[in-house]
């Protein structure tokens, strides 16, 4: 009866460990917590699955999910209901952490002041990763089509590209980052696209959800707007400085997108110029044992 | 020859159906709402509806009813006589009526 009771004890224990900590499957954390909001997400994940292989997790609720396994995450609109739902210290923290490792990166994504009304939220998360760029609230070209702002410095994420269109934007602050595109609107004071350009952390800030986001229909995978969907491809493929991202299997046999020195760090085996989707990861074989056994066999 | 007509009808069918795909992705929709206060109806109040890509607005006429088309987007913050609502409504599920009184109004903290 005893024995019945520790085990039921010890079930529910797993249980309540499990809910506290969500292991999730995919590669890509769609972030959706913190009272963020955005305008549908159907196209970008259809087009991060179809031609990239991805496998985005949508997270509605807070916090933060456990975030090993992930190399991408966007934090979409954060604050948006609640201006005052700011990321805990215990989230920052395992953000921080998280972001040491050159192949992670964070994209955060806001929209025009009109509509989005989390900023301080947005800007109290990235001052406290490390290297800040810093969302200015602002709206610039009304309506969607917006696709002939003018290119910024040169970037790894934009390299060879006319344009990323988007809707109505606001800006960011020029004192940070790489500026990677422009407002079409020259009395815009910034970029509305940014890049912190470090790998250490690397940290991308869009100015408007509706470059990504389905009302616009530039990720139409059948359709869209081809140099916007190569940057949205790129955000999941390049660091921030540029280091290419491809398939890397683990010990534990799950794949990840990592740069080659990420992955021989992560004791994976690299296929250089090879998504995910394109190689079958296996576990490497283990046996429990001791070394007391393992010293047996050989005598 | 045969061959020929067949590609370009090929083209000319994958353009059209890009192009319905297109115009679906941009399917326009009209907000109508009666405005009241304290179910009093709201008579020439100025309405401006916020959506992701832009504002649009409108006068309720002497019954506090106003039409306003949205083009695209799916949810919008609404603004009467200055006022944003302390509400985010989903375009597809705004109410016919609404009593600004009871949804109460806000101190908006993104600017403008």
């Amino acid at each position: 009866m005893n024995k019945s009771r520790i085990l039921i004890l010890l079930a529910l224990a797993s249980l309540t460990m499990i809910a506290a900590a969500p292991a999730m499957a995919g590669d890509v954390l769609w972030f959706l917590g913190h009272s963020g909001y955005d305008e549908g997400h159907t196209q970008f994940v259809s087009l991060l699955q179809g031609t990239e292989g991805a496998s985005i997790d949508v997270v509605t609720t807070t916090p933060l999910p456990t975030l090993s396994g992930y190399t991408l995450v966007f934090i979409v609109m954060p604050g948006f209901t609640n201006p005052s739902d700011f990321f805990s210290a215990d989230e920052k923290s395992r953000l921080n952490t998280w972001l040491t490792l050159g192949s992670h990166r964070v994209v955060m994504v806001g929209d025009w002041d009109g509509f989005y009304q989390g900023q301080d939220v947005m800007n109290d998360l990235l001052a406290a990763i490390g290297n800040p760029i810093v969302f200015v609230p602002g709206a610039y070209d009304s309506g969607c089509g917006h696709c002939a702002g003018p290119m910024g410095s040169p970037d790894p994420l934009t390299a060879g590209l006319n344009h990323v269109c988007y809707g109505l934007t606001p800006t960011w602050n020029t004192s940070y980052g790489v500026p990677l595109e422009y407002p079409e609107d020259p009395s815009a004071p910034g970029p509305w696209i940014v890049s912190n350009g470090t790998n250490i952390p690397c940290i991308v800030g869009i100015g408007d959800q509706n470059a990504l986001t389905d009302p616009c229909g530039y990720m139409d995978p059948s359709g869209g707007d081809a140099d916007s969907k190569t940057f949205a491809r790129r955000l999941y493929r390049v660091t921030c400085a540029g280091d290419p991202q491809f398939a890397c299997c683990l010990p534990d046999g799950s794949c990840q997108m990592l740069t080659r020195p990420d992955c021989a760090q992560q004791n994976g085996t690299f296929y250089d110029g090879v998504s995910c989707v394109e190689v079958q990861c296996s576990p490497t074989p283990v046996q429990n044992s001791t070394w007391g056994r393992v010293k047996s066999m050989y005598r | 020859m045969m061959r020929m007509l067949r590609i370009t009808s090929a083209i000319i069918g994958g353009a059209l159906l890009a192009l319905l795909m297109v115009n679906a992705a941009v399917a326009s929709t009209t907000v109508s709402v009666q405005l009241k206060n304290q179910n009093q109806v709201m008579g020439s109040a100025t309405v401006v509806l916020y959506l992701s890509y832009g504002s649009e607005q409108g006068t309720t006429n002497a019954d506090g009813r106003v039409s306003i088309p949205v083009g695209r987007g799916q949810g919008v913050w609404i603004e009467v006589n200055g006022q944003r609502l302390n509400h985010f409504y989903q375009l597809s599920q705004i109410p016919a009526v609404i009593d600004v009184a009871q949804v109460g109004t806000m101190t908006w903290r993104g600017g403008k």
